[in-house]
């Protein structure tokens, strides 16, 4: 469980672009490949799903 | 008063001043007044965000300068501050999406209009075509020639002017529904804030609502070849009463034109109105001696279809030859013009066929 979390809060990172040295060797010292990609689909489904989201909601408040 | 000092009061007195102005129009639409404060919001924004970044960074090259002693520290990585400087920028672009979303969901809210106006762009013209009323007609430029050519002074219009403007009501929601007939053109009048791109086989929508009659002039905005400089917008708004007059006095012309096709013209009576219809229809491509230019728009003069049978001649200009820039005329010329600009190339330009046709003749 712990990798998965470890995973989403790298990913959550590089989405903002800032990652620490000590988290970078973490990753690259015992992480999951595989972990990373099915995290990375997963964080980018959930922002596409959330931008399309608060879109609806702005339109339908607007409207 | 100092010589200096008049020179300055002149610069600043308002015509000097527009010469000079560097932002964009408040416009004269409630809508293009929005756009426009939103355009100083984010403009003052940056301003600030501007002064602030520049202002720590030139302080800090001064006070820590080499000669002063200052020395480089060096470090690594500092994660708090990372994110500090891309969590505020991102914070900051979002509050600035909040009030540009409200303005974009207002220009793109083109329900409920009194009026739609489908506008094509053509090379090198704009159609006007109100859908609601039996109107339609082509908006050409009417600068004169010869002051294009710098052989008479230019009027203040220059390159702003038409032959027939495009007339909406004021006070009314007027609709655009945005197209093109040959190539990507753009419908531009500043002081509507609107600009809409023009792309064939897309329909693009605008919309105005102008509270004050006026004429407000713009141009196409989208290199479309040749002529692009040559094609500007005039809108004339006018008063609701105005603007029904202007719907009447158009039918009515329209039943006149319908009467005059029928008519019986002379050759000379032909020629002479050919002359104006090529100079200003067809004497942008074929040139204004009928020469062309050679290896884009061919010669009238001597041209095997100007001096054969008139029949063909006739077509190519109702019909155009697709996929060349010749387009189809029938749309935008009078079955008189057609017929005037036939006889005209058949008997001028240096071609001397002899024959001419009657508007009755033309089939559209
Ligand atoms: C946008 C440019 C353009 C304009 C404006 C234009 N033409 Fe043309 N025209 C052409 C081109 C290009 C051709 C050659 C078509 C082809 O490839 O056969 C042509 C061909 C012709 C021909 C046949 C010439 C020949 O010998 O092949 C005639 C006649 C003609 N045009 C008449 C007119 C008239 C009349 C008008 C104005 C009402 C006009 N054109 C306006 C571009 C133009
Ligand atoms: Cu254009």
């Amino acid at each position: 469980m712990r990798i998965w979390v470890l995973a989403v809060w790298s990913v959550m990172a590089s989405f903002l672009g800032v990652q620490s040295n000590a988290n970078r060797e973490r990753d690259f010292g015992h992480g999951r490949f595989s972990v990373f990609v099915v995290a990375g689909l997963l964080m980018t489904l959930i922002f596409l799903l959330s931008v399309y989201g608060l879109v609806q909601l702005v339109m339908m408040y607007v409207h | 008063m100092s010589k200096a000092f008049t020179l300055a009061l002149s610069l600043l007195s308002t015509p000097a001043l527009a010469d000079w102005q560097l932002n964009m129009n408040k416009g004269v639409t409630a809508l293009s007044r929005e756009i426009f404060d939103l355009h100083m919001l984010i403009f003052w924004i940056c301003v600030v965000i501007g002064v602030a970044v520049f202002g720590v960074m030139f302080y800090s090259i001064f006070k820590f300068r080499k000669s002063k002693g200052a020395v480089a520290e060096h470090w690594h990585e500092n994660t708090t501050v990372e994110v500090f400087w891309t969590v505020i920028p991102s914070i900051i672009l979002i509050a600035m999406a909040v009030p540009a979303t409200a303005t974009l969901m207002d220009m793109y809210d083109t329900s409920e209009a009194d009026v739609d106006i489908q506008i094509t762009g053509y090379q090198w013209k704009w159609r006007y075509q109100y859908l609601d009323e039996d109107i339609d007609f082509f908006s050409n430029l009417s600068t004169p020639r010869e002051e294009i050519i710098n052989q008479s002074t230019k009027n203040s219009n220059y390159l702003l002017e038409v032959d027939n403007a495009l007339v909406i009501p004021a006070n009314k929601k007027v609709r655009f529904l945005v197209t093109a007939n040959d190539v990507i053109h753009s419908w531009w009048v500043p002081h509507f804030a609107v600009k809409k791109d023009a792309i064939p086989g897309f329909i693009n929508e605008a919309w105005v609502k102008v509270e004050e009659p006026g004429v407000y002039r713009g141009q196409c905005t989208e290199l479309c070849g040749k002529d692009h400089g040559f094609m500007p917008v005039v809108v004339e708004v006018k008063s609701e009463a105005d603007y029904a007059q202007w719907v009447a006095d158009q039918k009515a012309m329209k039943l006149a034109m319908a009467d005059e096709a029928s008519k019986e013209f002379s050759m000379d009576e032909l020629i002479a109105k050919g002359e104006g219809v090529y100079q200003g229809a067809c004497a942008g491509c074929h040139q204004p001696n009928g020469q062309g230019i050679p290896g884009a728009f061919p010669a009238i003069t001597g041209s095997s279809i100007a001096t054969g049978a008139i029949g063909a001649h006739v077509d190519i200009i109702v019909n155009g030859k697709s996929g060349t820039a010749m387009q189809a005329f029938k749309e935008q010329l009078s079955a008189v013009d057609i017929a005037a600009v036939v006889t005209y190339q058949r008997n001028a330009l240096g071609n001397t066929v002899g024959d001419m046709v009657q508007p009755s003749a033309i089939q559209k």
